[in-house]
């Protein structure tokens, strides 16, 4: 499994932000799942109001 | 719902094009029309009386694929409907207390077994006694109906090697029963005059697919929204158990799978392999169940607590949306009377059977 940016088979160095999309693309849906939650947790916790 | 559900644990893996520009313009579009069709359903909810916003939101999801259709450039946003509603169940966890769970774990389980056991054997058996049903398609019938609808079905597909046309098939008739018990649970319910933990226990027990489940559960009130996602949750654990079961069975030399995909390593050996049951393992789970504990324990305060159950609802809402986009009635009408009568039978039963073990367990 790839750790960090690396260059691919053409040469190219991958972005940090190409890098860190690619690894949410493999990531399994509920980690997805795990981390969108946890973003929205975050801003809520910092108080930004979510009408409903 | 021919949504991302290519593995149990829905990975991109074929995705190509990771540049981070071309990943918002292939999204994007998609899931600002889920957004613009969740204020909507919102809306109407608001000026409907009695209607629930999720309901609404199927509804519309439903109509309006099948009538205008939808762009081909938004289906790639809208498919993503499974994840927002694997993240609103994370956040759901903020009002379930850690005390409830506890108190009432223990009937919990053994209701989620017992009707799972029940659910499994009697599909099995009335696909093979009763309708003379293929029996790698009244193995992922029973794998949906049991545990947790086209996930299950197409999470066992491999283990019975099944052919396409076998998961399309099964795909087909679970989302048809989706569709209608979507409708009729909550209906029922009321007419029956269930509690809240009775209906929200009781659909989560027997309904199908996770979403329809959490929308039945929310359509009836929120507490049983609640119940039935969390007993829901308790049966989908069980995925990776029945993978292994039917990779056990049909790995056995005698089974007639002379049609399944050849080379396919069926070895009792790996059935139960800590790497197998953990890939089929929804770590979505582990989020909800850290919510349980990170809330009951004030972790997260109060006022951040009545911003995440407003932000679950908005997911659910998104999710439902695409739910709803995700149902080509046309593809349910191709399904066949047989196994649409096997599941009836098998719902109906374990459907009466659970109810009253659930009165008994649980009270009224």
């Amino acid at each position: 499994m790839t750790t960090e940016p690396t260059a691919d088979d053409s040469g190219t160095v991958a972005s940090p932000l190409e890098w860190a999309v690619d690894r949410w693309r493999h990531l399994d849906r509920g980690w997805r799942a795990v981390a969108v939650a946890g973003i929205v947790t975050f801003i809520a916790q910092t108080g930004v109001p979510v009408p409903y | 719902m021919s949504d991302d559900e290519t593995s149990p644990g829905g990975r991109d893996a074929d995705a190509t094009g990771t540049s981070p520009l071309a990943v918002v313009r292939e999204v994007a579009p998609g899931v600002a029309f889920l957004v613009v069709l969740a204020v909507l359903a919102r809306v109407a909810s608001t000026l409907v009386p009695y209607a629930s916003a999720l309901v609404v939101a199927v509804a519309l999801g439903i109509v309006l694929t099948n009538t205008v259709g939808v762009p081909e450039r938004l289906q790639a946003g809208s498919s993503t409907h499974k994840l927002w509603l694997e993240a609103g169940i994370v956040l759901m966890g903020a009002r379930v207390s850690l005390g409830t769970l506890v108190d009432t774990g223990a009937q919990l389980a053994v209701l989620v077994v017992g009707i799972v056991a029940l659910t499994l054997v009697l599909v099995e058996v009335l696909a093979r006694g009763v309708f003379d049903v293929h029996r790698k398609l009244g193995s992922l019938l029973a794998a949906g109906a049991s545990v947790c609808g086209v996930s299950a079905a197409v999470g066992v597909a491999g283990s019975v090697r099944a052919t396409e046309e076998h998961v399309a098939y099964a795909a087909g008739t679970i989302l048809l029963f989706d569709v209608v018990t979507l409708f009729t649970y909550p209906a029922l319910g009321g007419v029956l005059g269930l509690s809240d933990r009775v209906f929200g226990v009781w659909a989560g027990l027997t309904m199908f697919s996770t979403g329809p489940v959490t929308a039945a559960g929310f359509a009836f009130s929120d507490a049983a929204g609640q119940w039935a996602t969390v007993t829901k949750l308790t049966r989908n654990l069980l995925l990776g158990v029945l993978v292994g079961a039917y990779s056990i069975r049909y790995a056995n030399p005698g089974s007639d799978d002379a049609d399944g995909a050849p080379g396919e390593d069926a070895s009792t050996a790996s059935a139960f392999s800590p790497r197998r049951l953990w890939d089929a393992f929804p770590k979505f789970v582990l989020g909800f169940f850290a919510v349980v504990v990170l809330t009951s324990t004030a972790v997260v305060s109060d006022a951040a607590t009545a911003q995440l159950t407003n932000a679950y609802r908005w997911l659910f809402l998104l999710a439902f949306v695409g739910l709803g986009l995700s149902v080509d009635v046309a593809d349910l009408r191709d399904t066949g009377v047989t196994p649409i009568a096997l599941l009836l039978t098998a719902l109906v039963t374990t459907s009466v059977v659970a109810l009253v073990a659930v009165r008994a367990l649980l009270g009224a």
